[in-house]
């Protein structure tokens, strides 16, 4: 599958103000850059846990080598507290997957993914439900 | 004379009994607590020493965090988590809080006098290691408020959510957690580090009663320096 990297480098001003919100454990501010990327792989490695779930995204670059991307979702009980569904990626499973760039390489943050079936998946913390409602 | 002697004995009937009437009058802090996002990590500017500024200048957020490793980087650090919860238990001469991130027990005892020579965490996680960035704390209650004096920590972070504000063994923190007329816990901190800060800092949160029981945590560490 041929990456797709569409560089948005999109600030969503809006959303700064949530940025706090979708931070735990370590700061996703610091970690991570506000460019987005979209690439399409392989979802492998994946990990349900705390602090962080995380999975590997294998994608297959213009010189058809395989990379190796770690994707870095909230902490499981920020997803439980959310209601997320865990059987919504799966390994194996082919994905669309848009997150932002982190200073280490290869590193992605998580904002959202494109099952084969253009089912939209996105996670959201307990406390953004909060900000919502205010 | 007689009646100088009375005076004096009823001072010091009255000081005996003043930490006594204290706790009488101790606020009800009980409950799980999950943070108020209208109002949480709110610091006043953090102004550094030289050696505060070389450690900030230092600190590389991709490899340095603690929290990589399941421990807190510091105090604030346990107050400022977002998506987990709080909760709070008072006995007569000791309050147990129980932060979910990382599974961390804090017994803050009430019948203390001062802190031991040599300092021991009053923070362990789940296996009953001791969290030494967390320090040992003594407490008491004055008026509505839980206060809590925390010394003997060890180099660390006060935060490193948003920001990352180093702290040495000579930070002392004072928190005062009281309940607002709205059934909100309010936690009020602030720490002075003549190593690390030149001026006191401080740091407000507010928690709401939480939507969720206590869970078991069960942290795994990542380890972001290290290659596979």
């Amino acid at each position: 599958m041929k990456p797709v990297r569409r560089y948005r480098g999109v600030l969503f001003a809006a959303l700064l103000a949530c940025a706090a919100a979708v931070q735990a454990h370590h700061s996703v501010a610091l970690n991570f850059t506000d460019e987005e990327i979209t690439l399409q792989g392989t979802i492998t490695s994946l990990r349900w846990v705390n602090p962080h779930c995380t999975f590997v995204l294998q994608v297959e670059n213009d010189a058809g080598e395989t990379e190796e991307w770690l994707v870095e979702l909230l902490a499981r009980i920020a997803l439980e507290r959310q209601g997320f569904d865990f059987d919504s990626l799966q390994e194996g499973m082919d994905i669309e997957l848009t997150g932002r760039l982190g200073y280490r390489e290869y590193t992605l943050r998580f904002v959202e993914a494109v099952r084969p079936d253009g089912g939209i998946v996105r996670e959201r913390s307990p406390i953004q439900e909060r900000f919502r409602s205010q | 004379m007689t009646a100088r002697v009375s005076s004096a004995t009823a001072f010091l009937i009255a000081a005996a009994m003043s930490p006594w009437c204290a706790t009488l009058a101790q606020p009800d802090l009980e409950g799980i607590w999950g943070i108020d996002p209208s109002l949480f990590r709110q610091y006043s500017d953090a102004q550094y020493t030289d050696e505060g500024q070389r450690r900030v200048d230092a600190y590389n957020p991709t490899t340095d965090d603690p929290s990589y490793s399941c421990i807190p980087s510091g105090l604030g650090r346990a107050w400022d988590e977002p998506d987990t919860n709080v909760e709070i238990e008072q006995m007569e001469d000791r309050v147990v809080i129980r932060y979910e991130m990382f599974d961390l027990v804090r017994t803050v005892m009430l019948d203390q006098r001062g802190h031991p020579l040599e300092f021991e965490s009053s923070t362990v996680n789940l296996d009953g290691d001791p969290i030494p960035t967390m320090g040992h704390s003594i407490g008491w209650y004055e008026d509505d408020a839980l206060v809590i004096e925390t010394v003997g920590y060890a180099p660390g972070y006060i935060t490193t959510l948003l920001r990352y504000i180093p702290q040495s063994e000579a930070l002392r923190s004072i928190e005062r957690i009281t309940r607002d007329e709205q059934d909100r816990l309010v936690v009020d901190i602030r720490y002075a580090d003549p190593i690390m800060l030149t001026a006191p800092l401080d740091h407000r949160n507010r928690y709401f009663r939480s939507d969720f029981g206590m869970t078991v945590y069960g942290c795994i560490p990542d380890h972001p320096g290290e290659e596979e």
